[in-house]
């Protein structure tokens, strides 16, 4: 093929970390140093071409650099940002061809190494709250402004998602395991590719606290109900038996979820003793411990008549 | 089936010298039947009871087939039948009426069971009044005790020699309130009870009942600042006195009024005390009948 000043070089360029690869031209990036990213650019050679002329400018049109090279294939370094680059021939004779149309590169901000990230995180939650803390820090990514924290529980399921400017943030998150996605993000919006951590933070399951219990249930004279505070996020739980007088043998005869903050045994009861059990549960959390009470039920008088 | 035939050597039953002692002289055995009301110095001669125990071993039967809650076989439940009838006439309704009471006042059936199998050999005035008690003591409407110590003090009570129950009962629990009442004595229940179980023990003496005997002996000797007894004291003395019968309060509070008048004995209220009781002690006298 005669190198042909006329004739437009096929740009084309991959971005091999990920990005959206471009139409006609590949260029790759490659974290170097600390901040800057090493960009390469690859096009189809043309047999003629004695060497290529590049040039690169930012995206708002100043010109950042030329170069010559001798091959289809230009590296350059680059701090994050967005870039545009065209490219064209020049022959033997001195000849240059048409300059290709300009190609967007984006030069994305470092990820977030993960090795500066602790190895996992041990927590447990707290009784009054539900909920641990969770301090997360990372190591500062070069050119990132901002970082977006996906947290991810063990199902898959996207817990929080949250942008913070700062390379740290404290969680507030329940019993679980769960996986953190940590993304950079530089000042004109440019985002790395994320740094998962999977299974990264472990939020023991603790004993839930005892439920307040504000009223005593009290079945001697006037019944009184057994009302508690309710927090949200509990089911608490009713575990009702029964035993004959002169028995030691226990049987549950109802365990029920309760759905207000107030139980009271129901009425008409067969004679014997019973025994109310009283608790809270949750998801990833130990039941609280056990409250009990004790009743009789005596029969009435035209009952035994 | 063969009639069954009893015959009891109820013996010589005295009451009078120890009213405790004729509470445990009037238990009868298992299978014995208790002739009439005995009473002071009277001979309680042999007696054969003739017993349409064919009915009762029936009834016992088809109970045991019936009551599902009780699992025999065959052969335990026509043992445990034969020992019902051995009740004679009218001991399966003495043992289902009190297995009935139990059985629905939340009791363990095989409990219920064996407490009632007890009353189908005695009489049937104690398997009336054990009903009858336990309702009384155990129930909200009336004394409100725990189980427990309703069914054992109603064990008790139906063994009381006085055939009054409606005397027993009153007695019983005018004594218990009286001794749990917050102004009165401020005891506890349990203390209580024993304390009107061991009174009742001498009611068949009390032809209008204990009670007002011993309200008035309590508040007798609490009332005497002289002798500074405690509540615990003045009870025991209360006991002591009456159970020598319903003329001991009278000759106590006689005695010591006389030995502490100053124009009188004049004694220590510690030694009119004393012979207070002394005198009380010869409120009752035994006789031989001619």
């Amino acid at each position: 093929m005669k190198a042909d000043a006329c004739r437009t070089l096929a740009l084309t360029y991959l971005l091999i970390t990920g990005l959206p690869v471009a139409a006609s031209a590949t260029a790759a990036t490659e974290s170097v140093g600390k901040s800057m990213t090493q960009v390469e650019v690859q096009w189809q050679a043309e047999p003629d071409a004695e060497s290529y002329q590049i040039e690169v400018q930012t995206k708002a049109g100043r010109a950042v650099k030329k170069f010559t090279s001798k091959q289809a294939l230009f590296r350059f370094r680059a701090k994050p940002g967005r870039y545009q680059i065209r490219a064209q021939t020049k022959t033997s004779e001195g000849r240059l061809g048409l300059w290709t149309d300009w190609v967007d590169v984006n030069v994305p901000p470092k990820r977030v190494d993960s090795q500066s990230i602790e190895r996992k995180i041990e927590a447990v939650a707290q009784g009054d709250t539900l909920l641990a803390p969770v301090p997360l820090a990372w190591t500062s990514s070069g050119a990132a402004t901002r970082y977006q924290v996906n947290i991810i529980d063990g199902l898959g399921k996207m817990v929080t998602s949250f942008v913070s400017d700062k390379s740290e943030a404290l969680l507030q998150l329940p019993p679980g395991t769960y996986s953190v996605e940590i993304v950079s993000i530089a000042e004109d919006g440019l985002r790395s590719k994320p740094t998962k951590l999977e299974n990264y933070i472990h939020i023991a399951a603790a004993t839930l606290p005892t439920p307040s219990v504000r009223s005593q249930l009290d079945i001697s004279g006037q019944l009184k109900a057994l009302d508690f505070d309710s927090k949200p996020g509990l089911q608490y739980m009713v575990r009702t038996e029964h035993c004959l007088l002169l028995s030691d043998e226990w049987k549950v005869i109802a365990s029920q979820p309760l759905t207000a903050a107030s139980w009271s045994p129901p009425a008409n009861l067969a004679p014997g003793k019973y025994r109310v059990g009283f608790w809270s549960e949750a998801p990833g959390w130990q039941n609280s411990a056990l409250q009990h009470w004790e009743f009789l039920v005596k029969p009435k008088l035209a009952d035994l008549n | 089936m063969e009639l069954l035939e009893k015959v009891v050597l109820a013996g010589i039953l005295f009451v009078g010298t120890s009213a405790l002692g004729a509470f445990e002289q009037g238990k009868l055995e298992q299978g014995k039947i208790e002739q009439g009301k005995t009473e002071q110095g009277r001979q309680a001669s042999k007696v054969i009871i003739n017993c349409q125990a064919a009915d009762e071993f029936k009834k016992a039967v088809e109970f045991f087939r019936a009551e599902n809650g009780i699992s025999l076989n065959d052969r335990q439940s026509f043992r445990e039948a034969l020992t019902i009838s051995a009740g004679c006439d009218h001991a399966f309704s003495r043992f289902f009426k009190v297995f009935q009471l139990l059985k629905k006042s939340g009791v363990d059936l095989n409990q219920s069971y064996n407490i009632a199998l007890k009353f189908a050999s005695k009489d049937d005035a104690k398997a009336e009044l054990f009903a009858d008690f336990f309702k009384k003591i155990y129930l909200e409407n009336y004394l409100n005790m725990d189980f427990s110590t309703a069914l054992k003090y109603a064990l008790l009570l139906s063994e009381n020699e006085e055939s009054d129950a409606e005397k027993l009962m009153k007695d019983f629990s005018q004594l218990v309130r009286f001794c749990t009442s917050e102004q009165e004595m401020a005891l506890s229940l349990s203390v209580c009870a024993q304390v009107a179980l061991d009174l009742t023990q001498h009611v068949q003496y009390y032809p209008e009942g204990i009670f007002s005997s011993f309200e008035k002996i309590y508040r007798f000797l609490r009332s005497q600042k002289q002798t500074g007894l405690s509540i615990p004291k003045a009870l025991q003395i209360a006991t002591q006195i009456l159970a020598k019968g319903p003329q001991a309060p009278e000759n106590f509070i006689k005695t010591f009024q006389f030995a502490i008048e100053s124009q009188s004995l004049n004694l220590s209220p510690t030694q009119a005390l004393n012979l207070g009781l002394s005198v009380a002690e010869q409120s009752q006298k035994s006789q031989e009948l001619k």
